[in-house]
């Protein structure tokens, strides 16, 4: 046999020259060339993702907006004298939720002394000497401030839940597409029967793909899912708070 | 004067206002928009997102290593699993190992037999055949049978592979495909290419060249990988591979090219 040079080859199949550039410039054309099932599940997780930010965003903006409003909104009700000036201010500050206790709470004393302000009930007890206005019910005004709280409390927590579902659906999503993106591939390497790496590869490494998303719609959602509940129950005591307030003043001044 | 369930119903009818819901559009189309860019930046991302440019992925590389110091002509195909297999040497002629002789017993000294010495005991058992410690190796003396040839040359690859052996003029061959399956293929490659190639340079050095082998044996994409430094030796090579006239790829590869990195070592030296 002849001799041969002095030489040392390399050999590259085209498939692993291919993928060799990483998630870089050809994962386009790789998600493209995907199956329409592990497009599908990314496009859920997509969806998911984008929802899921839009109500961080816009949770975000309304707790900040809320404890703006709230902080000036009990500056003004701690200084004032009056419960009508404090209702003068409302309509500016409408987006606390204090305010929409003491509305409520402000109409139910309004009823109730506008009724004992007229003639004697029968069998209510008159008004009390002096002039001074008395309070017909202080059940009814707890139970109207309770009312208050239970509609502010769904209003802070509107749309919350999605968070939730995405941080606990988004995985399973990303792990169904890439448990059906592994069966395609062994199914490939069936129908080939070679186990060449640069046959499983990048069948293997596009599956992970819906993983990774499904994780990266998760992770987010889930630590912003824990900040806004966790700033819904401080806001949900600071009600609390403001509603036993408003009681102990309308017991001090109206019996 | 508003009762106290319409202001309730007011407030929680707040939420789906239309001030409400625009702020509400307005973080969907922000997140629409991030997302987008955040996707762009992965997508566009110059050398890759998730690698590091420094380190390259790590390839399947399978280091059959058959190049070897100037040695006489001799050569053939290996064995799989890259182990070289030395071509088998004629057998010395050894020396006719001599047996090892025990010593002879002295003889007997005469003596006279003691009246009272009796004989042995005779064994209960007759015994038919020497016991298992007594048989086995003969000993033996003289020079060491010496051989040579069918030796296997561990070279600590691992994996399976195909390579070829120029024997002392070898070639290496690296395959990063695990299971390339024609190692005659290759052999026949170098080959032909060889035959286009001057080596005979005065300098001693090495050109790195990639070309893509076509499914009808067509080279395409010649390009110099690594240059010598001197524009003959590159030349020289690349003359080499656009002159060559490779067969087809065999039916049983799989892929419909093949590419390949081949490395040119000059020698200054004078072989005939």
């Amino acid at each position: 046999m002849r001799t041969l040079g002095y030489y040392a080859i390399a050999l590259q199949t085209q498939a692993l020259g291919a993928s060799d550039s990483g998630l870089g410039g050809n994962a386009l054309a790789w998600i493209a060339a995907s199956s329409p099932l592990s497009k599908g599940v990314l496009f859920i997780l997509f969806l998911f993702s984008i929802a899921s930010w839009a109500v961080v965003l816009n949770k975000l903006w309304q707790f900040r907006r809320l404890e703006r409003q709230t902080s000036s909104f009990l500056d003004i009700f701690r200084r004032s004298t009056k419960f009508s000036e404090v209702q003068s201010v409302c309509r500016s500050l409408s987006h606390s939720p204090l305010v929409g206790v003491f509305q409520a709470g402000y109409a139910e004393l309004n009823t109730q002394l506008r009724q004992g302000d007229g003639a004697t009930n029968p069998g209510g007890r008159p008004a009390a000497a002096g002039g001074r206005l008395t309070l017909r019910s202080f059940d009814a005004l707890d139970r109207a401030l309770l009312r208050a709280s239970g509609v502010e409390a769904n209003k802070l927590e509107h749309r919350v839940d999605l968070l939730a579902t995405t941080a606990s659906i988004t995985p399973f999503i990303g792990l169904f597409g890439t448990v059906m993106g592994i069966v395609t591939t062994f199914q490939a390497i069936g129908g080939t029967g070679s186990t060449n790496l640069s046959v499983v590869g990048p069948g293997i490494a596009e599956a992970l793909i819906a993983t990774a998303a499904g994780l990266a719609a998760a992770i987010p959602a889930v630590y912003f899912y824990n900040l806004l509940t966790n700033k819904v129950k401080l806001y949900l005591s600071g009600i609390e708070d403001f509603s036993l307030e408003f009681l102990n003043i309308a017991e001090r001044n109206f019996t | 004067m508003e009762s106290t369930t319409d202001i309730l119903r007011e407030r929680a009818r707040d939420q789906d206002s239309l001030g409400q819901s625009h702020a509400l559009w307005l973080a969907y189309a922000l997140s629409l928009v991030s997302h987008a860019v955040l996707i762009a930046v992965i997508i566009f991302w110059p050398a890759g997102f998730l690698s590091s440019p420094e380190t390259e992925m790590p390839t399947v590389v399978m280091n059959i290593s058959l190049g070897g110091p100037v040695g006489p002509s001799q050569g053939g195909l290996t064995a799989l699993a890259a182990r070289p297999v030395q071509e088998a040497l004629p057998l010395e002629e050894a020396d006719e190992a001599q047996w090892e002789q025990p010593p002879a017993p002295a003889p007997p000294e005469m003596t006279i037999p003691t009246p009272d010495a009796r004989r042995r005991p005779e064994a209960d058992v007759a015994v038919e055949s020497a016991p298992d410690e007594s048989r086995g190796r003969t000993p033996t003396r003289g020079p060491t049978l010496r051989r040579e040839g069918n030796a296997l040359a561990e070279t600590g690859s691992e994996g399976d592979g195909a390579g070829l052996s120029a024997g002392g003029l070898g070639s290496g061959v690296q395959l990063d495909v695990a299971d390339f399956c024609c190692p005659e293929y290759l052999s026949l490659m170098v080959d032909l290419i060889d035959r286009r190639w001057n080596r005979r340079q005065r300098v001693s050095a090495e050109v790195k060249m990639k070309f893509t082998i076509q499914r009808d044996g067509r080279l395409t994409d010649i390009e110099l990988e690594t240059p010598s430094g001197y524009f003959a030796l590159d030349t020289s090579a690349e003359r080499a591979l656009r002159l060559a006239s490779l067969t087809p790829l065999p039916s049983r590869f799989a892929s419909d090219d093949l590419t390949v990195h081949l490395t040119f070592r000059y020698f200054a030296e004078e072989r005939p």
